[in-house]
């Protein structure tokens, strides 16, 4: 700054550069140019602090083979699955959440301000206490910081001190207090708690949730005389939180009294019409008259009208009357040159797209309407448009060409910030995924699982049975040792159910030596299959434990088997299941212990063979392939046939 | 023996990706209308219909067609157009379809039968097969291959539903209104037989007859002009703001801090956990912990913005009036100026302040610095005092 400001007063030649011609704009120069080329010098734009490092960021695309950024600060501990993202994530954030309690609690440590200009984010927060000098000026600062609880209590100590309040302050807190209902809204920055927050918590609107008679209804009291604005507060808050009859109420109370309200306080009475009366035609009626006050008040509506009375035309169960009464209301509003929001694209697919309904292809329409555009966050109800759309392609209409457009438009421009948190972004994805693979090749969609799994998306174990059972029609069963591993990645293996099926995978499509891919199966399944044994038997010792059951083993050994060095592995497995034979239910399939047969031969093994035939004798199981088996493979000895003819007779023979 | 069947099954399955593609690329035609609107006929139109039925009762085998219908009706939305108008260049691409299609067909029997051939071992064995396959294969086709999981699961129970496929709608009103012909009375058909009426559909339009297929070829074209697309903004306007003698003023939010409030909830709504370290930054710069671009390091130092630069290090100035011109304490105060002007933490007023201090103090302590100076040669006394 200085040296800019002492440049000024330089000789301006000293200054001078030689630039290319229009290649620097932002600089002046005086050097002899032709006088037939006049430079234009634009007007300075004006930047925000953040508009260079947004640039910057937009450059940066998502690298879908990298974990996300709040990962990858320790190789090691990145995480795979969905409970170990969310915990790690989270654990970060309570990371962050306790080095503030402790500024906050050892306040005297963070006294010393060392930084030039101080940074208020590094200093303990002001505390309020019962005896702090505070006057109005302290009100109005904590109000417009949104910070409620120091707000109120500092209100109290101004009437305590009988500190006259003027009422544009108390307008204020007012609106505060109402927008938060009294309750302190999580911070700001704990952005990460926000992102999984509805995991755990959906926020589903339940009921009443406003606090009667509490302090919004005393600070409504002590204004006086009443104003536009403190009826528009307190009808607001009422409205949010669903105290749906004193908030309609006291609109009419508003409009007896000849107050002029405005359109969002409408808009806020009109969102909740569907809690105030019960059937559609009702609904409508009263919507429609709410709209009709507001016309005659001269009230020009706005988007938030318009997607309020889309919420209440969704709530309609007359799917007939709904249809009708958005297909009215949309042509008015564009009439009014509102432009629909996400948001009111969302209400329309909950409007048009219900179970209980005929098939609507609105969606085709809302995609012509607004593919390609980039939006913008201007309703709260605009991040449930993707989640919604996907699922409408998956559930309602089956259509894969639907969903890429969908996921098209979801990456366009920002329009990934309105996927809303982690719940909808997981929802977006799952059924996304289960569409493509119930309708793509295995191939084609293989490589669409390449690129989301595991970095953007982990599927869930429903999802994972889904791009099972597409394998399984599909017969690849090469594909089988990678989903495998990902599945031990992503914590899936004490799902009995995805064991079963990864194992009748493998047994029923028995690997085919002369393709390529498969060439190495064999080993690999057997891997898989003795990988899955020791997953279930160290789970014996966990809470959540599967327990084998003969199919189960019956398939692993199976598997072992026809791998080509793992027979003793699959000895090991036999001979688990002959000793645990009274704790396991159910046997083993014939095949699978004929298979082990066949392989004991190979493997010139006539006591294992042996023991298998006196598995299947003691379990009632068909013996007689095997036994007939075990005679010609073998050259048996004495013992052996001594042992044989002890187990299944000596009539077998002369058959 | 059991290990023989499971290669059996596996080979099966090995040809099945293949042959699925053969059945993909003929009947490409109503894939594709699945992927536009499939539905031929609108919503509103499929309603009416619904209603209309009940009204023509011709007895009991159309009541039970109707049923049957109407089970099957979700699934096979596709299959209810009527229209059976002639359009333009029809014949030649019936007949081109036809003989890709035929060829097709019986390019999937040929295959069928071979691998059955191989497979089976006695003749009983062979013809299970061979329906088996088709019926997979073409059962697939017949859903337009969007549709493998579901039609797996429902294969048993659906080929009941689907054994009078070419039954549509159309024909179904026709039928109840003109004539009971034959009673559909059949015991449920069994799997070779939905194959067998299935493959005389799809062969039977080398016939001339098309009908069964016909529907579906034309959903793309009727998409084009009335299909089940709704025209969001084309309707009849609610009128309430639109009538011509309303006079709508703009209505701006009355709430200050509950729009600001709003406003924070919103970009709350959008806002993500930082996904690069640019992201990371502009999260810090709105927190107010790292310095703000463009980098100044005069930033947030509001009392001294309108305080030139010169005033911080030209600092000779308030010597003027009272410091000596030269001796000990002018060299001292020269120091104390070169001093001051380059530390950044002070603000020039206090600078000022410092060096008046000092003018002070000479003051103050003349009586002593007096003597002191006599004592060593009272040249400089005069100079301090003037």
């Amino acid at each position: 700054m200085y040296l800019t400001r002492q440049l000024r007063q330089l000789p301006r030649s000293r200054l001078t550069r030689h630039i290319a011609s229009g290649n620097g704009p932002h600089y002046t120069t005086a050097a002899p140019q032709p006088a037939a080329e006049h430079i234009e010098i634009p007007k300075r734009i004006e930047r925000s602090p953040t508009d260079l490092l947004q640039a910057l960021a937009s450059t940066v695309g998502r690298d879908a083979t990298a974990p996300h950024y709040k990962y990858h600060d320790d190789p090691f501990l990145i995480p795979m699955s969905n409970i170990t993202k969310r915990t790690y994530a989270l654990s970060k954030e309570a990371g962050r959440k306790a080095a503030n309690w402790i500024k906050e609690e050892h306040r005297e440590l963070f006294m010393h301000q060392e930084a030039q200009p101080p940074i208020e984010k590094f200093a303990p927060s002001m505390v309020f206490t019962e005896e702090s000098e505070v006057d109005a000026s302290s009100l109005q600062l904590l109000v417009s910081q949104g910070e409620l609880k120091d707000a109120v209590l500092v209100y109290n100590l101004l009437v305590q001190k009988g500190i006259e309040v003027s009422d544009a302050l108390k307008q204020s807190l007012l609106e505060l207090v109402c927008f938060y209902n009294n309750e302190e809204p999580l911070p700001e920055e704990y952005i990460e708690e926000r992102w999984f927050m509805q995991n755990s918590r959906r926020r589903e609107r339940h009921g009443k949730t406003w606090k009667d008679g509490e302090l919004a209804e005393k600070l409504y009291a002590a204004i006086e005389p009443k104003t536009p604005q403190s009826y528009a507060a307190l009808i607001r808050g009422m409205a949010k939180y669903l105290q749906c009859e004193r908030a309609y109420a006291l609109l009419q109370e508003a409009n007896e009294k000849r107050i002029q309200l405005d359109t969002n306080t409408y808009n806020a009475i009109i969102q909740i019409v569907s809690f105030i009366k019960d059937t559609a035609e009702q609904r409508w009626q009263m919507c429609t008259s709410l709209l009709n006050q507001m016309a005659e008040q001269q009230l020009k509506p706005n988007l938030g009208t318009l997607n309020a009375v889309l919420e209440c035309i969704s709530t309609f169960g007359n799917f007939k009357l709904a249809r009708s009464s958005a297909l009215k209301v949309l042509p008015e509003f564009k009439q009014l040159g509102i432009v629909p929001s996400l948001g009111s694209y969302y209400y329309l697919l909950i409007i048009f797209c219900r179970e209980r309904a005929p098939v609507s292809h609105v969606i085709i329409d809302i995609l012509n309407d607004i593919n390609g555009k980039e939006f913008k966050v201007e309703h709260p109800k605009d991040t449930y448009f993707f989640a919604t759309a996907m699922d409408v392609c998956r559930n309602h209409l089956h259509d894969k060409a639907l969903a890429k457009r969908v996921d098209e438009l979801l990456h366009t421009g920002n329009n990934y910030d309105l996927i809303g948190d982690s719940f909808k972004e997981g929802i977006y994805y799952r059924n996304y995924l289960a569409l493509l693979c119930q309708t793509e090749s295995i191939e084609d969609f293989m490589r669409t699982y390449d690129i989301l799994v595991p970095n953007i998306y982990i599927p869930e174990p429903g999802i994972m049975e889904e791009i099972l059972r597409a394998i399984e029609i599909n017969g690849a069963v090469e594909h089988v040792p990678r989903i495998w591993s990902d599945m031990v990645i992503f914590d899936h293996t004490h799902r009995e159910s995805l064991l079963l099926y990864v194992l009748r995978i493998m047994v029923d499509n028995r690997p085919n030596p002369e393709l390529p891919a498969q060439q190495q199966l064999p080993e690999q399944c057997a891997n898989v299959a003795w990988d899955m044994y020791n997953k279930i038997e160290e789970s014996a010792k966990r809470i959540k434990k599967v327990s084998f059951t003969g199919q189960m083993l019956g398939d692993i050994l199976t598997l072992l088997v026809r791998g080509n060095s793992s027979f003793d592995k699959a000895t090991q497995v036999f001979t688990y299941i002959d000793k645990q034979q009274h704790r396991i239910p159910g046997t083993p399939a014939d095949s699978a212990l004929f298979e082990y047969v066949e392989a004991s031969i190979l493997n010139k093994a006539p006591s294992q063979a042996l023991m298998a035939l006196q598995y299947a004798v003691e379990n009632n199981m068909e013996t007689t392939p095997l036994a007939k088996r075990i005679y010609e493979g073998f050259t048996l000895s004495e013992v052996h046939l001594a042992k044989l003819k002890s187990l299944v007779g000596e009539g077998f023979l002369t058959k | 023996m059991l290990a023989f069947r499971n290669t059996q099954k596996l080979s099966l399955r090995a040809f099945l990706p293949t042959a699925k593609n053969v059945g993909i690329l003929s009947y490409s035609s109503s894939s594709q209308s699945k992927d536009d609107d499939g539905s031929s006929s609108s919503d509103d139109e499929k309603r009416t219909r619904k209603q209309r039925k009940p009204e023509e009762k011709t007895g009991e085998t159309a009541a039970q067609r109707l049923n049957r219908l109407l089970g099957t009706m979700q699934t096979q939305t596709d299959q209810l157009t009527s229209s059976d108008f002639p359009r333009p260049g029809d014949a030649n691409r019936k007949r081109r379809e036809a003989l890709k299609q035929d060829t097709a067909t019986s390019n999937v029997i040929t295959a069928a039968k071979n691998i059955a051939s191989m497979l089976g071992t006695n003749e009983n064995e062979k013809k299970q097969t061979e329906s088996e396959l088709l019926a997979k294969l073409l059962g697939h086709s017949a859903e337009g291959g969007s549709d493998i999981t579901q039609g797996e699961d429902k294969n048993p129970s659906a080929t009941a539903a689907d054994g009078e496929k070419e039954l549509n709608l159309s024909e179904l009103i026709v039928g109840m209104k003109i004539d009971r012909r034959q009673q559909p009375e059949q015991p449920e058909p069994t799997r070779s037989e939905y194959v067998r009426r299935t493959l005389a559909s799809r062969s039977k339009p080398s016939g001339g007859d098309f009908t069964s297929r016909r529907p579906q070829r034309h959903v793309k074209r009727e998409a084009e002009t009335f299909s089940g697309s709704v025209n969001l903004y084309g309707g009849e306007p609610l009128g309430i703001f639109t009538k011509g003698d309303v006079k709508l003023q703009d209505s701006p939010d009355i709430l200050s801090t509950w729009s600001m409030l709003n406003d924070r909830d919103l970009k709350l709504h959008a806002a993500h956990p930082p996904a690069n370290y640019f992201e990371q930054m502009i999260q810090w710069t709105d927190q107010g912990k790292v310095w703000r671009f463009p980098i100044d390091n005069e930033q947030d130092m509001q009392e001294e913005v309108n305080v030139d630069f010169s005033e911080h290090i030209f600092l000779e100035q308030h010597l003027e009036g009272w410091c000596p011109n030269k001796g000990p304490i002018r060299h001292f105060m020269e120091l104390v100026c070169v001093g001051l002007s380059k530390n950044p933490y002070v603000t020039a007023q206090e600078k000022k302040e410092h060096i008046l201090w000092f003018r002070d103090y000479f003051e103050a302590k003349k009586d002593i610095l007096k003597d002191l100076m006599s004592k060593e040669g009272g040249v400089n006394v005069k100079k301090i005092t003037t």
